[in-house]
Parts: C-alpha cells; sequence; structure tokens
C-alpha cells in the first residue's frame, strides 16, 4: 500500500485514502461526497491506470451531489501488490471489486467503466445482482480480444512464454500504453509521477503485467467462459438499465466500430443509448474529455438514483 | 544463500510447454552467458549460471534471444520475428551483439 504521495501528486489527488482489507492484502479507494449514501457512483479505471485517471471528473460529479468511489485493484495504484500472477485473475479482481462495495456500503451503484473495467466491473454486477443501476461504457470490451489485438503480433506474444514476463513483468513497459494512447499533457510532470508511482515504490509491475495475458484470445483461454457469460448476459435485464456510451474515436485498441456496436447489439434498449463522442480521444478517453465523462455519469446517475 | 532468478514466468500455457522443454536445463546465450532453467510444468524460473544477481540490458537481451527460440520452437503463428517486433512495439531494442560474453 502506498499511505503517502508526493506533494506534486498530492495536489492533484487530494482525497483521503480508505483502504479495505480483502484475502490479506490492502485495496485503496476514495469516498466522497454523502457518507453513508447507499447510492454510488463507483469509477473503474484499467491498465495501467488507477483513480487517478479520474481526477478531473470526480469534481462535478461530487458538484452534482453524488456520492463517488474510485477503486484501485490489487496490483494497482496505491493498493498492495498480489505474491502471484493467478491472483490478478479477472474473476478475482471482480470479487474484490464486491468486497471494496461492501465495505464501503454501496448497495447501489452507477459504474464508469473504461478498458478492463469493463470486464470486471460487468462481472461484478453478474455476482450481486440489484448492485448495478446504471452505467458508463467508455472504450472498453467484455473481456475478448478485439480485431486489434487478434492481429497485432505485439500483443500476442505477450501470451507466449518469457516475452510477456520479460516485456510487461521484468521491464515494465506496459506503462509505455500511457504516451501510446493519453494525451501530452501527461508525457510528463506530476500526472506521469502519478502514474509510475505505483510500480516505483513496489519495484513490481503488479498487475499491468497480467492484464493483456489475460485478454481471452478464445475457447481454452483462462478468461474464455468469463467473457462468455458476460457477452451472454449483457443481453438479460441486468443490463437493462440507464446506459451512456463515452467513445474516444482515435483508440485503435477499441473501436466504436468494434466494440460499442457489439454491446449496443447485445445489451437491452441497446439502440435507444445516447453516445458522446470525444474526437481525438485515444484510449484513455477519461484524459481527452473529463467534462464528458463527467456529464455522462450525472445523467446516467440522475436517471438511475433520481 | 538464496539464488535470485533473473525471470520467473509463473503461467506457460499448455499450447507451449513441448517448445519451453526443448530448450534443457541449461542455455547458452548467444552472447555466451549460460543460464539455467527450472520448469514444472507450469511455472519457468531461469538463473544465471551460479545464481548471479544481474540486472543489466544485457541479460535482457539474453532473455529475449530465449523468448525468440522457444517462439520458433512453439511454431505456427509463434515466430521469433513475432518476438522482436513485439519488444520493439514496447521500445525494447536491445543492439544485436555478436560478440560472445567475457
Amino acid at each position: 500500500m502506498i499511505e503517502t504521495l508526493p506533494a506534486d501528486v498530492a495536489e492533484l489527488w487530494p482525497y483521503e485514502p480508505r483502504w479495505t482489507k480483502v484475502g490479506g492484502y490492502h485495496l485503496h479507494h476514495i469516498d466522497e461526497g454523502p457518507a453513508g449514501s447507499p447510492d454510488a457512483v463507483v469509477l473503474l479505471a484499467g491498465n495501467p491506470t488507477w483513480g487517478f485517471l479520474y481526477r478531473d471528473i470526480i469534481p462535478p460529479i461530487l458538484d452534482a451531489g453524488f456520492r463517488v468511489l474510485a477503486l484501485d485493484y490489487l496490483g494497482m495504484g496505491r493498493s498492495d501488490h498480489a505474491r502471484r500472477e493467478e491472483e490478478y485473475a479477472i474473476q478475482h479482481h471482480a470479487d474484490r471489486v464486491r468486497a471494496q462495495l461492501r465495505g464501503a456500503g454501496v448497495e447501489r451503484a452507477v459504474f464508469f467503466m473504461q478498458d478492463w473495467a469493463g470486464p470486471i466491473g460487468l462481472t461484478a454486477a453478474l455476482d450481486r445482482p440489484g448492485l448495478l443501476a446504471g452505467m458508463v461504457l467508455a472504450n472498453t470490451f467484455w473481456g475478448e480480444q478485439s480485431e486489434f489485438q487478434k492481429n497485432a503480433l505485439g500483443w500476442r506474444s505477450l501470451h507466449a512464454p518469457v516475452s510477456g514476463a520479460l516485456l510487461l513483468g521484468k521491464r515494465r513497459m506496459f506503462t509505455s500504453a500511457l504516451r501510446l494512447s493519453g494525451p501530452r499533457s501527461i508525457h510528463d510532470g506530476a500526472a506521469w509521477k502519478a502514474y509510475n508511482l505505483p510500480f516505483d515504490a513496489h519495484t513490481s509491475p503488479g498487475s499491468t503485467y497480467a492484464f493483456p495475458r489475460a485478454i481471452s484470445t478464445g475457447p481454452g483461454h483462462p478468461t474464455h467462459e468469463l467473457a462468455r457469460r458476460i457477452y451472454d448476459a449483457m443481453a438479460t435485464e441486468v443490463f437493462d438499465i440507464p446506459t451512456r456510451f463515452v467513445w474516444g474515436d482515435s483508440d485503435a485498441v477499441f473501436t466504436r466500430e468494434e466494440q460499442e456496436a457489439t454491446f449496443r447489439a447485445r445489451l437491452p434498449r441497446g439502440e435507444e443509448h445516447p453516445t458522446v463522442v470525444v474526437p481525438g480521444g485515444r484510449h484513455f478517453v477519461q484524459e481527452y474529455g473529463p467534462q464528458q465523462c463527467a456529464d455522462a455519469t450525472i445523467a446516467v446517475a440522475q436517471e438511475a438514483f433520481g | 544463500m538464496a539464488r535470485h532468478p533473473v525471470l520467473t514466468d509463473e503461467n506457460i500455457w499448455p499450447e507451449f510447454v513441448d517448445a519451453v522443454r526443448t530448450v534443457g536445463e541449461t542455455w547458452t546465450a548467444p552472447s555466451g552467458r549460460v543460464y539455467e532453467l527450472e520448469f514444472d510444468g507450469k511455472r519457468l524460473t531461469v538463473w544465471l549460471e551460479g545464481g548471479a544477481t544481474d540486472d543489466s540490458d544485457e541479460v535482457d537481451a539474453d532473455l529475449l534471444e530465449l523468448a525468440a527460440q522457444i517462439h520458433d520452437a512453439a511454431g505456427g503463428i509463434w515466430s521469433s520475428d513475432a518476438v522482436r517486433q513485439t519488444a520493439s512495439f514496447w521500445g525494447f531494442t536491445p543492439a544485436a551483439s555478436d560478440s560472445p560474453h567475457s
């Protein structure tokens, strides 16, 4: 666990850290706004980011009167790192999210889900019926590899022996994804420090190493059954809830044409859900369009919580 | 004294088991450095001969060669070219070395 932040990072992330002990690990989250409300907006990040990704999105949601939690997964952000890679399996991440929310007394949630938050958040919702009251789906997927990931050797080889462990594990190269898919404003300074802090502090790659290898490549892959379960469940009433899409239109990994279209086709009343497009936004869309992300979240929360 | 591995891969998929086994328990990199491997069918651990600790780029370059060899042994869609493209994509492009480690 990272108990204190450097002063320049704390200036950008002034929230009180809160901790939930799950499976022997300390998991970090923040909890702001109306204390004790059973309804909350829950901000879930992906790889290799943490709650910090939502630093410019949280204030407008608080101003709108909602309780806001931003969670860090095991191996990410200020949370502990696991001792074994298998503890980073997506189902385990989802189980721990549910434990964090249970510990915080959240009974109904609006999830903002980007990148790996899609499979993790959707699984958490399936495993606790009634929890998910609304959702924002942003540059995300459901666990099965995208066309980009299917065709890019650079992705496939990460699953193979030694190369993934070397490049993403030992050399911690997935943080370069922030430079490949995030705006120049985070390429240095306090923001860059904030994103690298978890791995510098723990001197290990945490879950950044396990996430790319957890992308399902089809039958036989450890994540395939879970991805299939999500895909099948998308069409059920669990997900007949207020929904918005937010999509950076310059994301090569998860495109609107592939991912959003699939969600839209599968979800109940999928064609009715509005999309907010962030022009020029790449994968980390929160960094490109924080106000659009906040506005979409507030709209869903107002519909979900009344 | 405890030996410190230069690399551990905890999750070797079944489709790669035979390819990893082709390397054997001792592997000599093109650089001349010698590595010891322990593989239990799922977890692969690699040490520098004698268990020396070395976090240098040169050792990582050797490990990339090891990955390339295993990829070629796996065959199919996997190849040493793919490994090198992957490394380059993620920003790791060790200089080719044809001189043995001394």
